[in-house]
């Protein structure tokens, strides 16, 4: 039912596919490959580092809510959630889900998975985690969550790795990195670890069935690889990066644009060079974000924190910061910084290395030294700013209704580093103001404060291309980043 | 052709061994053990110094595997605190190399920082793919330069020997990742004649693994065979105007046997002292064509591990590699002997 909707919603806003005429019948026995452009490097959620992990984790594993693109929360494994108060939690579990492993489903299971998430030696779900005090399992189909602190970002925390569901069961198993235990509509049948991974229908699943009998994820970490092999016909789906990847989409293959609230944005360290608000505003009228979408191809730009695809999205603020380099440069000599020189860090990837020389020649016309420093992981990287040993960084954020999530792990990276928020007083009483996501004018008060302050600096929002094999009828896409594969089907004739 | 080894011929004729045949043989038999026992030194020195500076080099790139406890919300201090101790990091230097060194001894190479799996397994599933595209691209380099080198050598300055000596610049300076591409181009996107990326197994479909592997191992192989043909071309060249072959032509020996049989063996010691370099640089090769044609071989495997800072599996993977030299160089010392007699009293 819940991929149904999600399939149909997508369909909507451009997913899914309205060219299918060509198509066969469905084939329910059909074989989808998706390629991806990173490995993991584990299949437990606890272990998983990466951001984007859902790739390689959702066929296996349910998480408690789904997130859309629009920050629109839906039913997973819990059917109904409400903050009874702000720091009180309250879900109903999902009734008569298994495990892949026979395991029951109930409310013990997510008691003692929140409870795994927060003391797994080395979890990294432990942070987002952090607010919970305590987990319990009121009866067999409802938990409640007690938090430290208003935590309006849990919804979303739990409709991410830290809300997937493992089979209690299996905790112990050597081999749950290796082999995942979940409740999800597909069961691991191969898995060579960093190279690709085969699933096959689970048989046993509480929903729908899937669309398709297997689920192939192959890694490519060249994009040309890539590329080639959804030309060639060997991957049935792949994510695009540039506009020179449109125009091999072509024949058998069609491009699908999935709106995604992913913004793409300067990652500032503001206890260093960017502690004055005037030096951040600077650097963001320096940026000319109109000739950073032309040169990419696609994408909008945006300056503020929610993206176009979000409710909180403000035609207001739309255009606060202009591209203008006199206004740029005035703002730096206020500010006693003429000749701003800062570092810019970003992993050495093809459009990452192009956007970062880019914004380098934008800065120059205001004055400002970009020194580039490319780098080999973007994990380190974010350590690296986190840690506040790096100037400045190419990254992405989400700029959904979940607003207060990407705040808090501001914040929280501020507060890692052991120095106060005190200097964003007006970001952290916004946000504190926000208690639950359904405060639309909190929310779009907090967007607006972020927009004034410019912690860090929005360039463009970016939706995710898709080029795909034309007897691919239909697709999901997930907020980060890799399909619904529940929700795939394929014509059994190609087209 | 024998392998004569150093095995001491009793003078014909003699009877019983005398003592002072006995006395020769004992210091000829001892030069040989020492010489085999320095060359196992050598080697083990040489895996050392391999392994130490691997471990060092590392440590000089930055960052440790600790960095990535955060994944990528990045880590705080403490959290990398945590993660160094969980991953034995916050030992010293020393204390981390002898336990690795502890370990390598007995075969267990650890087991990765990043994915937690044993090192022995991440190489032993992805050596397929790289042992298939070396033996792939010397199997066909070598026979090509081969019949390409002599016809040249043979005909030097001629049209044949202009033709090949062209080519065979042309393609020592094509880039491998710029020449890989262009052959997925034309030769799997636009004509479909191969798979544009990916590896099958030979034990899974034995014609789809090497429809998988000609794109690679051309892209491989083409700069291989031009080193080679050129250094084989110069070498039968110069071979040729010596003056023992010029007298075994006037004996009457046809051109076929002088050049396959007095030319060729002559001139490939050169040759083969090029192969075997080049065979182990193929392995940084290896990762090149890897990327351009998905594959999943050692190549991608030390990438990932290097952006990881995931220690053991580098240090396995340079470890083996450098195992993989030494077996390349012993097994060029054979040939040298068998090919040259000159060599087999060393």
């Amino acid at each position: 039912l819940i991929a149904a909707a999600l399939v149909a919603a997508l369909a909507a806003c451009g997913g899914g596919s309205s060219n299918t005429a060509a198509a066969g019948p469905p084939d329910p026995n059909a074989t989808f490959v998706f390629a991806f452009q990173n490995a993991v490097n584990s299949l437990d959620p606890v272990v998983n580092t990466a951001s984007y992990g859902g790739a390689f984790l959702a066929p296996a594993y349910e998480t408690l809510l789904k997130e859309s693109a629009d920050g629109a929360f839906s039913p997973g494994l819990a059917t109904a959630w409400s903050f009874p108060d702000p720091k009180t939690f309250r879900m109903s579990i999902r009734q008569g889900v298994k495990f892949s492993d026979g395991t029951p489903f109930d409310a013990a299971a997510v008691v003692a998975n929140i409870n795994r998430g927060k003391t797994f030696p080395g979890s990294t779900v432990a942070t987002p985690l952090k607010p919970i005090v305590s987990a319990t399992a009121v009866d067999p189909s409802t938990v409640e969550l007690k938090l430290s602190a208003p935590f309006p970002a849990l919804s979303e925390v739990l409709s991410d790795k830290a809300g997937m569901m493992v089979s209690p069961a299996a905790f112990g198993a050597p081999d749950l990195g290796t082999k995942p235990v979940g409740t999800g509509p597909f069961v691991l049948t191969e898995y060579h670890p960093q190279s690709n991974a085969i699933f096959q229908r689970n048989p046993n699943y509480w929903g729908a069935p899937a669309g398709v009998a297997r689920v192939e994820v192959r890694v490519y970490t060249d994009t040309n690889a890539g590329m080639n092999a959804l030309v060639s016909g060997q991957v049935d789906a792949f994510t695009l990066s540039t506009s020179t990847d449109f125009k091999m989409i072509s024949g058998d293959l069609k491009r699908v644009d999935f709106p995604a609230a992913t913004v793409e944005h300067l990652e500032l360290n503001y206890d260093g060079k960017f502690a004055d608000q005037r030096v951040r505003q600077a650097v963001s009228y320096a940026i000319d974000r109109n000739a950073i979408r032309d040169f990419a191809g696609f994408g909008t730009p945006v300056d503020q924190y929610a993206a176009p695809t979000s409710p909180l999205y403000s035609q207001q603020l739309a255009g606060a910061y202009p591209h203008d380099a006199a206004k740029a440069k005035q703002l730096l000599a206020e500010a006693g910084v003429p000749n701003l020189s800062f570092d810019l860090y970003f992993t050495a990837r093809p459009y990452t290395q192009q956007l970062a020389q880019i914004l380098q020649g934008q800065l120059r016309d205001a004055g400002i030294t970009v020194n580039l420093k490319p780098s080999d992981g973007t994990a380190l990287l974010n350590t690296c700013l986190a840690q506040r040993k790096c100037d400045s960084l190419v990254g992405n954020f989400t700029g959904s209704v979940a607003l207060p999530g990407f705040v808090t792990a501001l914040f929280t990276q501020n507060s890692k580093s052991g120095v106060a928020a005190s200097a964003f007083g007006p970001v952290v009483q916004a946000n504190a103001a926000v208690t639950s996501l359904d405060q639309t004018a909190q929310l779009q008060q907090l967007n607006q404060v972020l927009t004034e302050q410019v912690p860090n600096i929005p360039i463009r929002n970016v939706p995710y291309p898709v080029g795909m094999a034309k007897k691919v009828t239909a697709m999901g896409w997930e907020l980060h980043g890799y399909p619904d594969y529940a929700s795939v089907k394929m014509s059994g004739s190609g087209s | 052709m024998s392998v004569n080894v150093v095995v001491e011929q009793r003078p014909p004729g003699a009877g019983a061994a005398t003592p002072a045949w006995n006395r020769r043989r004992s210091a000829r038999l001892l030069r040989s053990l020492n010489a085999v026992v320095g060359r196992i030194l050598n080697i083990i020195l040489l895996l050392f110094m391999v392994s130490l500076g691997t471990f060092l080099l590392l440590r000089l790139a930055g960052g440790d595997a600790a960095d990535l406890a955060g994944g990528d919300q990045g880590a705080s201090a403490a959290d990398v605190a945590a993660a160094r101790t969980r991953l034995g990091l916050d030992q010293s230097l020393v204390q981390q190399y002898l336990s690795w060194v502890g370990h390598a001894v007995r075969g267990n190479f650890g087991t990765s920082y990043i994915s937690g799996l044993p090192v022995t397994d991440l190489i032993v599933q992805r050596l397929p793919v790289t042992v298939a595209l070396i033996v792939g691209t010397v199997v066909v380099a070598v026979p090509v330069s081969i019949v390409l080198g002599l016809v040249a050598g043979a005909n030097e300055g001629r049209w044949v020997d202009r033709i090949v000596t062209g080519l065979c610049s042309v393609s020592t300076a094509l880039p491998t990742f710029w020449f890989g591409l262009v052959l997925s181009l034309y030769l799997a996107l636009r004509a479909g004649w191969f798979p544009a990326t990916g590896f099958v197994p030979i034990s899974q479909d034995p014609v789809a693994f090497f429809q998988h592997l000609v794109l690679p191992v051309i892209t491989l192989a083409v700069p291989l065979a031009a080193a080679l043909t050129r250094q084989l071309r110069g070498s039968v060249a110069e071979v040729l105007s010596l003056d023992y072959v010029r007298s075994a032509e006037a004996r009457g020996a046809s051109r076929v046997s002088v050049l396959g049989k007095h030319t060729l063996k002559n001139a490939s010691i050169p040759a083969i002292t090029l192969l075997g370099i080049q065979v182990i640089t193929l392995i940084g090769g290896t990762i090149i064509a890897e990327a351009v044609f998905g594959l999943q071989g050692i190549g991608s495997l030390v990438i990932s591990a290097v952006q990881g800072r995931d220690t053991p599996v580098i240090q396995g993977v340079v470890f083996c590699s450098a195992i993989f030299a030494v077996i390349v160089n012993v097994v060029l010392d054979v040939m040298y002997r068998v090919l040259s007699p000159r060599t087999r009293s060393v």
